[in-house]
């Protein structure tokens, strides 16, 4: 026995000797610990003497324990681990691969004829979608619709005093030119297998994930710059500490941004939103929760904020 | 005391769920440390990070004995380590002194944390107005006329909850420590 469980030992014998439940082998055991070294008798008298006792015993009531406890919980139960991004990346670097492919590749998708919703929609018959491809379609602030993989690259039109322009690697620039009139909306929509690239008049850049949908204004005014989003984008947003950068999702949650790389998921048959952080810093809002995110953490809307 | 948490040792017994063995070993742990280093706020700092590190490995054990050495280990080696960071501060000051370390101290202090250790948590665990006037009897060495007052009751139920306190301590304590609860609070 080691000299730690001997002491454990021996406290035992004296608690029973307190108790009067020494067996009488126990007894003996006591006795000859007791008999072996002064000290051992100097200590079991001082355990036994109640006036020093008391005076021991009064520390253990000076002790603060509940704050101690929420100190170690507080310790133990980190706040955040880290995400770890190539699973949430995956579909940008897919994504990427498939930018450099775009040109070759075309798919023909059944799309609702333009009207003033527009619902993109997959051939029922074919669910096995293959991957990728640059398609979207832009619904202007008329009502009208631009189907962008059909669409010969250059300027397509303009909205209000934005030229909208479409690349011809697969992205949609929108060129503000003088001051902002009124402002007016666009919805850019990609079907399922589909994504698309968006450059926006402050210059900041969305790429749009399959089977999403973003509404943003054509030029940005006022005190903040607000887009709303279904489905999944990765923003990469222009600095402008005056203006904010704000994702609405379509459950009501924000994501504020001050100036960063991050990826939102908001998928409506999703029971989740997650938004994850790359680089610089968001703040993400429902309601009366909110978080601020640091660079790879994710937020996860349930019903709750919580970070991974 | 608050709920209970999660059991951090899933499926094994309610004992050595971390708050269980907080609620034991804590404050002799503290006393332990206290009694080897004299610093109280520097002991409970020990303490609490011999707690974490038990709770961040706590799968690796599987009987409260092995968690209960554990503890008291590294509340040992830590104190040792202040022992040893001081010596060295002072070691032109002061010649070595043999005071409170020796491996024969440390035994000697682990009886005595657990011994008192266990007398408080047997006070402890009585019933709130028994603890309350033998409380008061014991450590604030008032009269059963003064903890009447106190605590706004009669002098009848101070002489009964006294009783009932030295009933139940006894079920747990018992001989030895009835005479010294009962030496002090003039029974």
């Amino acid at each position: 026995m080691n000299q730690q469980n001997e002491a454990f030992q021996q406290s035992q014998f004296i608690l029973k000797h307190l108790r009067g439940e020494l067996s009488m082998a126990e007894k003996n055991e006591l006795d000859a610990w007791l008999g072996s070294n002064d000290n051992n008798r100097i200590l079991f008298e001082e355990l036994t003497n109640e006036v020093l006792l008391k005076k021991e015993l009064q520390f253990f009531d000076s002790i603060e324990t509940e704050a101690a406890w929420q100190k170690i919980e507080a310790q133990v139960k980190e706040p955040a681990k880290i995400v770890n991004m190539k699973t949430n990346r995956r579909w940008w670097y897919a994504a990427a691969a498939v930018l450099l492919l775009g040109g070759f590749l075309t798919y023909r998708f059944a799309f609702q004829q333009p009207d003033k919703t527009p619902i993109v929609k997959t051939t029922p018959e074919k669910n096995d979608v293959a991957p990728g491809g640059n398609k979207a379609i832009l619904t202007l602030a008329d009502g009208s619709t631009i189907i962008l993989d059909n669409a010969a690259n250059g300027s397509l039109t303009e909205q209000g005093n934005t030229k909208v322009i479409k690349l011809d690697d697969g992205q949609l620039a929108y060129n503000s030119e003088g001051a902002a009139g009124e402002v007016v909306y666009n919805t850019i929509s990609t079907p399922r297998g589909g994504q698309y690239q968006l450059a926006l008049a402050d210059g900041s850049k969305v790429w749009l994930n399959a089977a999403s949908t973003l509404r943003f204004p054509a030029t940005f005014s006022g005190t903040e710059r607000k887009v709303e989003l279904t489905g999944e984008g990765y923003f990469e947003v222009a600095k402008d500490a005056d203006m904010p950068f704000k994702v609405v999702m379509n459950n009501g949650m924000e994501v504020e941004v001050l100036g960063t790389h991050f990826n939102v998921m908001s998928y409506s048959d999703d029971e989740q939103v997650k938004t994850t952080l790359v680089e610089g810093k968001v703040k993400v809002l429902n309601g009366e929760n909110n978080v601020m995110l640091r660079p790879n953490q994710q937020a996860k809307f349930t019903r709750e904020i919580s970070l991974y | 005391m608050s709920e209970l948490p999660i059991g951090v040792l899933d499926g094994k017994p309610n004992a050595f769920d971390t708050r269980n063995l907080f609620d034991l070993y804590y404050t002799r742990l503290c006393y332990f440390a206290h009694k080897l280093i004299g610093n109280k706020e520097a002991s409970e700092d020990i303490v609490q990070d011999a707690f974490v590190a038990y709770w961040k490995k706590s799968a690796d054990f599987d009987n409260e004995l092995s968690i209960k050495s554990f503890l008291y280990l590294t509340v040992k080696n830590a104190c040792l380590n202040v022992i040893r960071h001081e010596q060295v501060v002072k070691r032109f000051a002061e010649s070595n002194e043999d005071s409170g370390y020796t491996e024969e101290k440390i035994t000697e202090n682990i009886i005595r944390s657990e011994v008192a250790g266990e007398i408080h948590s047997a006070i402890a665990t009585l019933p709130k107005g028994c603890r309350q006037v033998l409380e008061l009897a014991y450590f604030g060495e008032l009269k059963n006329d003064e903890i009447a007052e106190q605590l706004q009751i009669s002098i009848n139920t101070v002489k009964t909850q006294k009783a009932r306190a030295l009933q139940l301590l006894r079920l747990k304590l018992d001989v030895g420590s009835l005479i010294l609860v009962l030496a002090v609070t003039g029974f």
